[in-house]
């Protein structure tokens, strides 16, 4: 039929070019995306007004000047393609815009042209982001990109990533990127207690079109003072001209805990009597008068030593009790979201182009009681009523509500105390009431009672808000001033109630919190473009900028609640505490950019900032901040003519320059009271709050440094892009950024009152690597396959420190010629075969060990920063359906089980419950000694549970991370239903995950960045069915 | 906001505001100053890393006495001796009490001349010299070891600088500091009076001087200062004679069920720990209650269940054990307990211990029967057995675990008279040679501190 209709139209073409001395193109417009034909695509000769729109069929003809010679042919979220009008039918293949992101890269201030960006950055489009089922949608950048790490250290719904890009490049002052959307700068803080709502939390992935990670300093330095630790961009979408398009999402699905190793699984009840008695009966036989059997006179035997834990703890082993306490305390979570929105523009460019859209979110977690619920609404709007002005206004309204209780890894929290409690122990008595008594005194059932158990209602309002104007004051000149606001409102309500052993002394309490942050930001600039001698491009950008942050904080604290079910303060007798605290913060800067660019081929970008920061003491306040940048673009001369055949784009890149991190002391904890406030890391101050007797006391807060001044970062870049065979893209590059005047919280004596205060001193490298290949194996009209893979390595140095010491802090040390993350804590040198003991190495080298744990040095022991991670993923695209997975990989960091020192313990605490890595493993006798690594049980106290390597795994992973497959509907048929698309689809997150031999834990990707593993809520499973629509 | 857009050019203030601070300059230029600043010091010295927890708890667990729950994991480690440099009740101890020397010392500085605040001068000077006391007697050795061994870092004329070298005094550079402390403070009071037991006072600064003069075998002073403590509290003179506190009294100070507790009988020195500022989950109280801290095995021995009052401050009813039942709290907040500092009856038992020493049996005896009339078989069946020095001595021993408990005073006892001391995990550990280390966090600071090498030889052997 195809044929017949084309045959036709070729027909009548050749007709009209007979009949006119013009003569008639024809050709067929289709998509790349899925093969489809498009339908009301423009085809306009170039240049000129004549032009058509294409049929049913995709098809289009068109009588053209005879000496026309180019076609533009568009389509609303395709790339325009320009065409030569050659010989025969066209066929145009026209791909989506999202393909057209690789092209322009945003920046500072602006976009630019990938082929013309000097500096260092990496871009993940929507149909990336939209893959994951996460209300934060940082989160979908785990993996993506190449050199930035990403710490979930509780996979709560809605909790806050940590992210590293190239390293972490302070010690004591801020380490996460600036967080830039639509042009303003934001908070990235997370909002309120406990593990908080992160900002980004409240921002509804489906409005992002692009995030981009900016890296060098090229691309980094125009932010100077906040730019050390990279920059993420991200832009949301905008309406575009011609009609309205409506587009509606659902998803629907839901998360588990993940699947995790047989070793970190608590043992049943049978197993539990089992070490129990072999604990008691061990004791007895190491100290008979001590132990408990000796003391209590009971006999030496399983039946003696059950009698006694009947008689201590109540445990009965004939009672047939086996409480999956894991089981009891999670659940299936439901997830659900819908999406609606809309967006266009009038036919001309001077018409108002907006979008709009509505979504609702709600991710209830695997853990009973923790879930997250979301409404957000944004507007875009942009109007350019003349060829002079143009303004518009974004708005992003959203209210979050999350009820997480405190964060994973506290002891009264689900997880934790899954590793605590005995399986002997029900969760409800014979009456159906909570057993409230256990060997812990929680019940995380009754905790997490949705009526009774404790709460943490945290309802975060925010708003980000801004507007801009443009003014052509010249042809090439534009004046560009906007105004933005970010605004947090939280209300939160954290209560423990009755059935919590802490609540029920005091009748239930709690915290009533508020806050209010915001962020003001006025940004002015003066940008020229201009073109000369035609080869010759230069972009030039002034500006001026200025941001100032406001958070005020009350709080108002209760005890004695009259009924156990009401929460409000107001029904409680006693009044334990009410404050309010507000701290500023401003930041006053300038800035210029300078871009050049001659025929394509050789480029040159230079920047500078000046920095003035509050923070600061007066005679360190403002900082200068700079960059260069070049490229190359090889395979653009003539004598590569030869080579173009295969080699597409071969390009060189370099830049070099500094960057600032003005959020000095963000990272360091003072002792006891003393904390120290890095708004004002300059001053010298007093606190107040420590009162006696119900008089106002008051403290001597922080030493202050007026002196103190910016830590600056310079970095270094070199990358090269390869293109071959329009089939491989290839980049590698490689980083050098050394941090200088580092501000170090130096530890002074405690003789002062306090342990710290602020210098400039000190030295911190990061160098690495990092690939980045997408290789498109098979692409044609029904079939494309890529395969993109990334990488990264990374080496953390610090150079240089306050003093000739080293810092140890807990199981770390800050050191010289060692990364910040460096373990450094007795090594275990196993169990003694014969006697089951433990034992430590005794030296700081050598292989001589010892029992006696006071008496082992400390090790060096490996570092907690993984040297290599990325990712490999695959995208396959087949007549309408696509499949897309992504593998995450780490290697070479170390994970501290702080949390094992309890789940393993050979020791007094067993009475509580034991992992299957202790019952597999354990020494039993000189005959079954085990694996070697765990002590015999014993009742009595050792040591051997005590801080050292016995904890310490290796890190590594490889992570299934995504799977998606999706279908989409052919047009054809959509055309019925008058639809412009549709699509159905699978996600599965987080599958699973291998990690090392010797890992013990839920998910080695849930650990902090320092290593350190608590009881972390792992990142879930979640399996999602969506649909989405558009009209 | 005040963000300003003029013309072009926008810009906010870059001295910004301060709320909840005040610059250090200026900050002791007002009586009232000086009056925060003392009431600070005092909030640091009920804080729990000092009076309010881990100096107490330190005193009762590390000596034996009473020992941390394994399963619960406070203290657990601790009390059997399995501890590093990197303790944290270790360094909280030291950093409290040196958070209160600082903050004492800026007030002893800056409040001289300013009328109204001589009083807070005077506390002051006291609480800084029980600070003193507190950290030479866990950081370093006994005074009988010998004056010239490793004491403190000591704070005198001016608060520490960051970065300045610094070396620790010995022993009797310590204590000579803490007697000058002292004196001042005794002139200082009497000159200018003071506030009652619930500040540092006349008779506080007696009662600690009679404690270091107990440490210095200087038998005739610690009499005199403990007379001179008892006389200021004017309750009685703290003999067989005085029935004050009587028995019902004495068992209801601990727990009134009052939502305040008021100054006892008592009380020469307390830190009041109100419903509104207490430790709150950090506190004594949750330490023997929930925490499930208890009695080491053999401590009961040493009460007369039928006689004694005292063991009914035993908790006898909690399935963990038996636990010390002096932080029960208020009846509106289990956290709400005053810190009993210096008490009439540690008084008493100095001056039955002064006496006792110097040979004076008849008067040591009398002193000893104020609180050993607890037992009320005690002056019919106990004391006519008591014929020797030797005889008081060691029944002071126990005497002082039975009025004590809790109160971590064991240790300080232990320490001082050379006892041979045992628990669940030890038996016969010479406490006396032991110190605790100085903390890893202060010798990261690398000021030139000094470490007490010798600590890790001397922990018991189990």
């Amino acid at each position: 039929m195809r044929k017949l209709v084309s045959l036709i139209v070729m027909f009548i073409a050749s007709i009209t070019m007979l009949m006119a001395q013009n003569r008639t193109v024809t050709g067929v417009v289709t998509s790349a995306e899925d093969g489809e034909t498009v339908i009301g695509a423009s085809v306009v000769v170039t240049g000129t007004t004549i032009g058509t729109t294409t049929d049913i069929e995709g098809n289009f003809s068109l009588s053209v000047p005879q000496d026309a010679q180019t076609l533009t042919v568009s389509y609303i979220g395709l790339t325009t393609q320009v065409v030569k009008i050659g010989k025969g039918k066209l066929s145009i293949v026209l791909s989506s815009d999202e393909e057209v992101l690789d092209e322009v890269v945003v920046t500072g201030y602006g976009v630019t042209k990938r082929k013309a960006f000097t500096g260092s950055a990496t871009t993940v489009g929507s149909e990336q982001l939209r893959a994951r089922a996460d209300a934060n949608a940082i989160n979908s950048l785990e993996g993506s990109v190449p050199g930035l790490q990403m710490n979930m250290t509780t996979g709560q719904p809605g909790a806050q990533a940590n992210v590293f890009i190239r390293g972490r490049n302070s010690l004591n002052s801020g380490t996460q990127p600036l967080y830039v959307i639509d042009g303003v700068p934001i908070n990235s803080d997370a909002m309120g207690g406990g593990s908080g709502i992160s900002p980004m939390a409240s921002i509804n992935s489906a409005d992002i079109e692009t995030m981009t990670v900016l890296k060098d300093a090229t691309a980094t330095s125009i932010y100077g003072a906040r730019a050390a630790n990279g920059v993420i961009v991200i832009t949301t979408k905008r309406g575009q001209s011609g009609k309205p398009k409506t587009n509606f999402n659902m998803r629907l699905g839901f998360q588990t805990l993940p699947v995790f190793k047989k070793d970190y699984q608590v043992v049943n009840s049978a197993q539990y009597w089992e070490l129990a008695e072999e604990a008691l009966l061990n004791h007895y036989k190491d100290d008979p008068n001590r132990s408990y059997i000796g003391r209590y006179g009971y006999s030496a035997d399983i039946a003696g030593a059950d009698e006694l834990i009947g008689d201590f703890y109540g445990y009965d082993k004939k009672a047939g009790i086996d409480t999956d306490w894991m089981a009891e305390s999670t659940r299936n979570g439901f997830f659900q979201e819908y999406g609606v929105d809309v967006s266009g523009g009038g036919a001309n460019e001077n018409a108002p182009k907006y979008f709009t859209s509505f979504n609702y979110l709600s991710q209830d977690g695997f853990m009973l009681g923790k879930d997250l619920e979301r409404y957000s609404f944004r507007l875009n709007l942009d109007h350019k009523p003349s060829k002079w002005i143009g303004y518009g206004a974004n708005a992003n309204v959203s209210y979050t509500q999350i009820n997480n209780g405190l964060g994973g890894g506290y002891f009264s929290d689900p997880l934790t105390q899954v590793y605590m409690l005995n399986p002997n122990i029900p969760v409800r008595d014979e009456n159906g009431e909570y057993v409230l008594d256990t060997n812990t005194d929680y019940n995380p059932v009754a905790l997490k009672d949705p009526k009774r158990g404790n709460k943490d209602i945290q309802k975060n309002w925010h708003v980000l808000g801004s507007a801009y104007i443009t003014i052509n004051l010249m042809k090439d000149l534009v004046f560009k001033s906007q105004v933005s606001m970010d605004a947090h409102l939280v209300d939160e309500l954290s209560y423990t109630g009755f059935l919590a052993s802490e609540g029920a002394e005091e009748n239930g309490y709690s915290t009533q919190r508020n806050i209010m942050r915001t962020l003001g930001n006025i940004t002015n600039t003066l940008n020229y473009l201009t073109d000369f001698k035609e080869d010759h491009h230069v972009n030039l950008l002034l500006g001026q900028e200025s941001n100032q942050t406001h958070l005020k904080n009350s709080n108002a604290s209760v005890s004695n609640y009259p009924v156990d079910d009401l929460i409000e303060q107001t029904l409680a007798s006693s009044y334990t505490g009410a404050s309010t605290a507000q701290y500023d913060l401003c930041l006053n800067s300038f800035f210029a950019n300078a871009q050049y660019d001659y025929a394509n081929k050789y480029y040159a970008s230079a920047s500078w900032r000046r920095d003035g920061s509050s923070r600061f003491g007066k005679n360190n306040r403002w900082a200068n901040f700079w960059s260069v940048g070049a490229k190359y673009r090889i395979s653009a001369e003539d004598f590569m003519k030869s080579t173009e055949n295969w080699l597409t784009n071969m390009t060189i890149r370099a830049s070099y320059g500094t960057t600032g991190n003005q959020e000095v002391g963000q990272n360091t904890f003072a002792n006891g009271e003393g904390s120290t406030s890095a708004w004002y890391s300059a001053r010298n101050l007093y606190g107040f709050g420590t009162n006696y007797n119900g008089q106002p006391g008051s403290y001597h807060m922080q030493t202050g440094n007026q002196d103190l001044k910016w830590e600056q970062t310079n970095k270094f870049n070199v990358g090269i892009d390869l293109s071959l065979f329009n089939r491989v893209d290839l980049t590698v590059e490689y980083y050098n950024h050394v941090t200088s005047d580092m501000v170090f919280a130096v530890p002074t004596s405690l003789t002062t009152g306090l342990g710290e205060t602020y210098q400039n001193l000190g030295e911190l490298t990061n160098k690495g690597w990092e690939f980045q290949s997408t290789i498109g194996l098979i692409r044609n009209n029904k079939l494309t396959w890529d395969l993109t893979l990334n990488a990264a390595f990374n080496k953390n140095e610090m150079t240089k420190m306050a003093s000739s010491g080293a810092i140890v802090s807990g199981q770390q040390i800050i050191e010289v010629g060692y990364p910040i993350y460096e373990f450094y804590q007795q090594e275990w040198a196993g169990v003694d075969p014969q006697t089951g003991e433990g034992m430590w190495y005794l030296n700081e080298t050598g292989t001589e060990t010892t029992k006696d744990y006071n008496q082992a040095k400390k090790r060096h022991l490996g570092c907690a920063s993984p040297k290599w991670q990325g990712s490999i993923s695959s995208a396959l695209k087949w007549n309408g359906f696509d499949l897309s997975v992504q593998f995450n990989f780490a290697t070479g960091g170390k994970i501290y089980g702080n949390c094992l020192r309890y789940d393993e313990q050979s020791g007094a605490s067993w009475m509580d419950t034991f992992t299957n890595y202790v019952y597999d493993n354990r020494w039993k006798s000189p005959q079954e000694p085990g694996n070697g690594q765990v002590p015999k049980m014993t009742a009595a106290s050792t040591s051997w549970n005590k801080a050292s390597s016995r904890f310490l795994m290796d890190g590594d992973y490889f992570k299934f991370k995504n799977l998606t497959v999706g279908y989409s509907i052919p047009k054809k048929l959509l055309k019925k239903a008058y639809l412009n698309s549709a699509r159905v689809y699978f996600t599965g997150e987080n599958l699973f995950t291998t990690s090392a031999k010797n890992y013990r834990g839920t998910d080695p990707a849930s650990v902090n960045a320092a290593g350190t593993m608590w009881w972390n809520y792992p990142q879930p499973r979640i399996f999602t069915f969506g649909l989405s629509v558009g009209f | 906001m005040s963000l300003a857009l003029v013309g072009a050019v926008s810009s906010c203030d870059m001295d910004t505001d301060i709320y909840q601070y005040k610059d250090a300059e200026g900050a002791f230029s007002s009586v009232k100053d000086l009056s925060n600043a003392i009431n600070g010091a005092y909030y640091y010295t009920g804080y729990y890393g000092f009076m309010g927890r881990d100096v107490v708890a330190i005193g009762d667990i590390m000596s034996g006495l009473c020992k941390g729950s394994e399963a619960k994991g406070w203290y657990a480690a601790i009390g059997s001796y399995s501890i590093t440099t990197s303790e944290a009740e270790f360094k909280r101890a030291y950093s409290t009490c040196y958070k209160v020397i600082d903050q004492t010392t800026r007030i002893i500085n800056n409040g001289q001349g300013v009328i109204g605040a001589e009083q807070f001068i005077d506390e002051a000077y006291g609480l800084r010299a029980l600070s003193n006391w507190y950290l030479v007697n866990l950081f370093a050795l006994p005074y009988h070891s010998g004056e010239n061994s490793l004491g403190i870092v000591l704070v005198d004329e001016a608060p520490i600088e960051p970065f300045q070298e610094l070396h620790r005094a010995t022993v009797g550079e310590t204590y000579k500091l803490i007697e000058k402390d002292l004196n001042a403070a005794i002139a200082g009071f009497q000159k200018d009076g003071d506030r009652g037991a619930f500040y540092m006072n006349l008779g506080a600064a007696q009662a600690l001087k009679a404690r270091v003069a107990l440490d210095k075998k200087d038998y005739s002073s610690a009499a005199s200062a403990a007379q001179a403590a008892i006389a200021w509290k004017g309750t009685g003179a703290a003999d067989a004679a005085d029935n004050i506190p009587s028995n019902d009294t004495y068992l209801t100070m601990w727990f009134t069920g009052a939502a305040t507790v008021a100054e006892s009988q008592e009380d020469i020195f307390t830190i009041v720990q109100s419903s509104a500022d207490n430790n709150g989950s950090s506190s004594l109280s949750t330490l023997y209650g929930s925490y499930e801290n208890t009695l080491s095995i053999w401590t009961e021995s040493v009460f007369d269940k039928e006689n004694d009052i005292r063991w009914q401050l035993i908790d006898q009813e909690a399935a963990c054990g038996l636990q010390p039942m002096k932080y029960r709290g208020t009846s509106t907040s289990i956290y709400a307990n005053n810190l009993p500092v210096f008490r009439k009856s540690e008084m008493a038992l100095i001056l039955a211990e002064a006496y006792a020493q110097q040979g004076d049996l008849a008067q040591a005896k009398n002193y000893l029967t104020f609180t050993a009339k607890r037992n009320a078989k005690f002056e019919s069946e106990i004391l006519p057995t008591l014929t020797s020095a030797n005889d008081i001595m060691a029944f002071l021993q126990n005497e002082r675990i039975r009025e004590f408990i809790g109160e971590g005073h064991y240790w300080f006892d232990a320490r001082r008279l050379g006892y041979k001391v045992q628990s669940n995990y030890y038996n016969e550990f010479d406490i006396q040679k032991f110190m605790l280390p100085i903390p890893e966090d202060e010798m990261s600071a690398n000021v030139g501190i000094e470490q007490n090498t010798e600590w890790s030889n001397n922990v018991p052997k189990k």
